[in-house]
């Protein structure tokens, strides 16, 4: 049982964290059409921002808010700079955010060099409950990640921007004709989706050692939870998130840990062949030819 | 709209084009194996392996428009086939290209399967995954596949009896299977086959309603698809004699990918000229590695943005766009919409 609870315990942040990403990626996708392999880019870039603000001596949570801003500027940045003239054909965007990889990968290793850094946790004391070991760290990375989410969730429920982004993620056109600035929206989402990357990256940094090539990985499980969600689907993206996370901390420990890297993307794969737009509803993929 | 039959540019310049990119192919080969470096030469097979592999995956996309992510899994496995074979095995060398090139074909006929329901973007990240899965199963099996460490392979290829020893003798071998490989590309695109895939590109409810089996039809473009990535692996192995698992990942994927999106996948020489800008460019620039991957990318946004159908792609495009501007002289409007090639 204290395993079971410890488990559990380790995928739900990971899980937490899985959903920041996928989150960006599927706001990302609903209002432009992009599926953004930059992503995991954006996410070390925030990583290391708040590496380097938190070694200038601002706390942890002013670099953590900064390194977010700054990647949504650069979210921002890369729609208006490139994506905004790809959005007709979506296998150029496609192509230019594979492109992107490799820009930011150079700029993080010009900056920051390719040997590993790592963040010291602000949090380095243990919260102990019976048999049960729970790092003040990974238990504040938790936290921050589900409030980060819900918050989201209200403001796409319950503001008027939120309500006017979901109506165009649905019906883009129809939306414009009601005089929802769509281009206007795409841009904030941008600026949403890849502060969400910076903000998971500033959280993942304190788990382990940083490198500048660790987006890619991190943004495969990213779509393999937006896929099995439904791409465009907010809800699927948390759900599935944390569901994938629990799953993967579920099977290294019972069963094998050498696969654990697999049981997402096998998963997502079984997911597809049964229901080809995910768990829930989500928009059709776009043409990509 | 009938004048556009009557106005279309002659057929002759294509040809010509492409009997000088025949001609400066065969010369590129000729030239570096007369005067260039031995360095020069290792890049020039190197491009050779790269040319196979994705003429399979432009014939792939180009024909049926579904990009496959998955050729880097096909490409991985025929590469170690090739060396488990040859090194554990002692297989000669024609039974192990012909071995490699069938498990190509049946890692496509794999991969395809998704496609039986997933579409677009789905399905583009999901042959992506697969790749992914290739490579978690090769870190798994242990001495098998070397995992981590590796798969060194020593024995030296011969060929029917013909030993390949030299730098010249592979650079050969190898671009004249890249000048097999690229006619079987042009032959396959000529077939019934190919111009019937096209149909599913364009409109695969309208096929299926004609009688087209279209799902047979995509299993067998990406087993053929496969088959090249798998004897180019093949020839890497060869080539190489060393392979890990991270060579055949995500970012060969990508790398395969850009080669034939930056070349253009409509045109038979595509996958040559982005071979040889993807593989030559960084020698000529010689940054270190990671500034090569970043221009790489800068180029690859620049070149997507300005040349959507690839370098090759360009010629259709001033085509199109010279016919456009004769018939706006001429007052008789219009029919072409965009810069897409017509061939």
């Amino acid at each position: 049982m204290t395993e079971f609870i410890q488990l559990l315990f380790n995928g739900s942040v990971n899980g937490a964290l899985f959903a920041l990403i996928a989150l960006g990626i599927t706001l990302i996708y609903g209002l432009s059409g992009l599926v953004n392999f930059a992503h995991g880019q954006t996410l070390v870039l925030g990583a290391y921002v708040t590496f380097s603000l938190s070694e200038a001596g601002v706390g942890y949570a002013p670099a953590l808010i900064g390194a977010s801003l700054l990647c949504g500027a650069v979210g921002v940045a890369m729609e208006q700079g490139l994506f905004k003239w790809t959005y007709a054909r979506p296998i150029v965007g496609f192509i230019v955010s594979l492109g992107l990889i490799a820009v930011i990968e150079l700029v993080v290793v010009e900056v920051w060099g390719t040997d590993t850094k790592v963040l010291l946790p602000p949090l380095r004391d243990t919260i102990k409950v019976g048999g049960l070991v729970f790092p003040s760290q990974r238990v504040l990375i938790l936290g921050i990640s589900l409030i980060s989410i819900a918050a989201l969730f209200v403001f796409l429920q319950a503001t008027k921007t939120g309500r006017a982004i979901r109506a165009a993620a649905e019906d883009r056109e129809t939306a414009q004709l009601l005089g929802i600035e769509v281009s206007k929206l795409t841009t904030l989402i941008f600026f949403l989706g890849s502060a969400l990357a910076g903000l998971a990256g500033g959280l993942i940094a304190t788990l382990g050692t940083l490198t500048p090539f660790l987006g890619l990985e991190l943004v495969f499980i990213g779509f393999a939870v937006t896929l099995i969600g439904g791409l465009g689907s907010v809800a699927g993206a948390a759900v599935i998130g944390m569901m994938l996370g629990i799953l993967q901390s579920f099977m290294g420990g019972y069963v094998e840990a050498g696969w654990s890297d697999s049981y997402p993307f096998l998963v997502m794969i079984l997911i597809i062949m049964i229901r080809p737009r995910g768990l829930f509803r989500g928009t059709e993929g776009a043409s990509i030819h | 709209m009938f004048a556009s039959a009557r106005l279309r540019l002659p057929h002759l310049p294509s040809v010509l084009l492409t009997f000088l990119a025949v001609m400066l192919i065969v010369a590129f080969f000729a030239g570096i194996g007369a005067f260039a470096t031995e360095r020069t030469k290792s890049l020039a097979t190197t491009m050779a392996i790269f040319v196979i592999a994705c003429n399979g995956l432009a014939f792939l996309y180009g024909r049926s428009g579904l990009l496959s992510m998955a050729h880097a899994g096909a490409w991985g496995l025929g590469a170690y086939a090739a060396g488990i074979a040859s090194e554990d095995y002692n297989v000669p060398m024609l039974p192990v290209l012909g071995i490699s090139l069938m498990l190509g074909a049946a890692f496509g006929l794999l991969s395809a399967l998704p496609s039986l329901r997933a579409r677009g973007h789905y399905l583009l990240i999901v042959t992506f995954i697969i790749t992914v899965l290739f490579t978690i199963t090769v870190k798994n099996l242990g001495d098998f596949t070397g995992a981590h460490n590796g798969f060194l392979v020593l024995e030296r290829p011969s060929l029917l009896g013909w030993r390949l020893d030299s730098t010249n003798e592979f650079l050969g071998l190898y671009s004249s299977l890249m000048g097999v490989s690229i006619i079987a590309f042009w032959l396959l695109n000529r077939t019934r086959f190919g111009r019937l895939l096209v149909v599913i590109k364009e409109n695969e409810d309208l096929a299926r309603s004609l009688g087209i089996a279209t799902m047979r039809m995509k299993f067998i473009a990406f087993a053929i698809s496969g088959a090249f990535a798998g004897l180019s692996g093949a020839l890497l192995t060869f080539h190489l004699r060393f392979l890990a698992p991270d060579f055949f990942g995500l970012d060969a994927a990508i790398q395969l990918t850009l080669i034939v999106l930056i070349g253009g996948a409509m045109n038979v020489t595509g996958p040559f000229f982005g071979a040889m800008l993807v593989v030559f460019l960084p020698e000529l620039l010689s940054f270190s590695p990671n500034t090569n991957t970043g221009v790489n990318g800068v180029l690859l946004i620049a070149i997507m943005l300005a040349m959507p159908f690839g370098m090759t792609g360009v010629v259709g495009q001033i085509r199109s766009e010279g016919r456009r501007l004769w018939e706006r002289l001429r007052g008789t409007g219009s029919s072409t919409l965009s810069g897409e090639p017509t061939h």
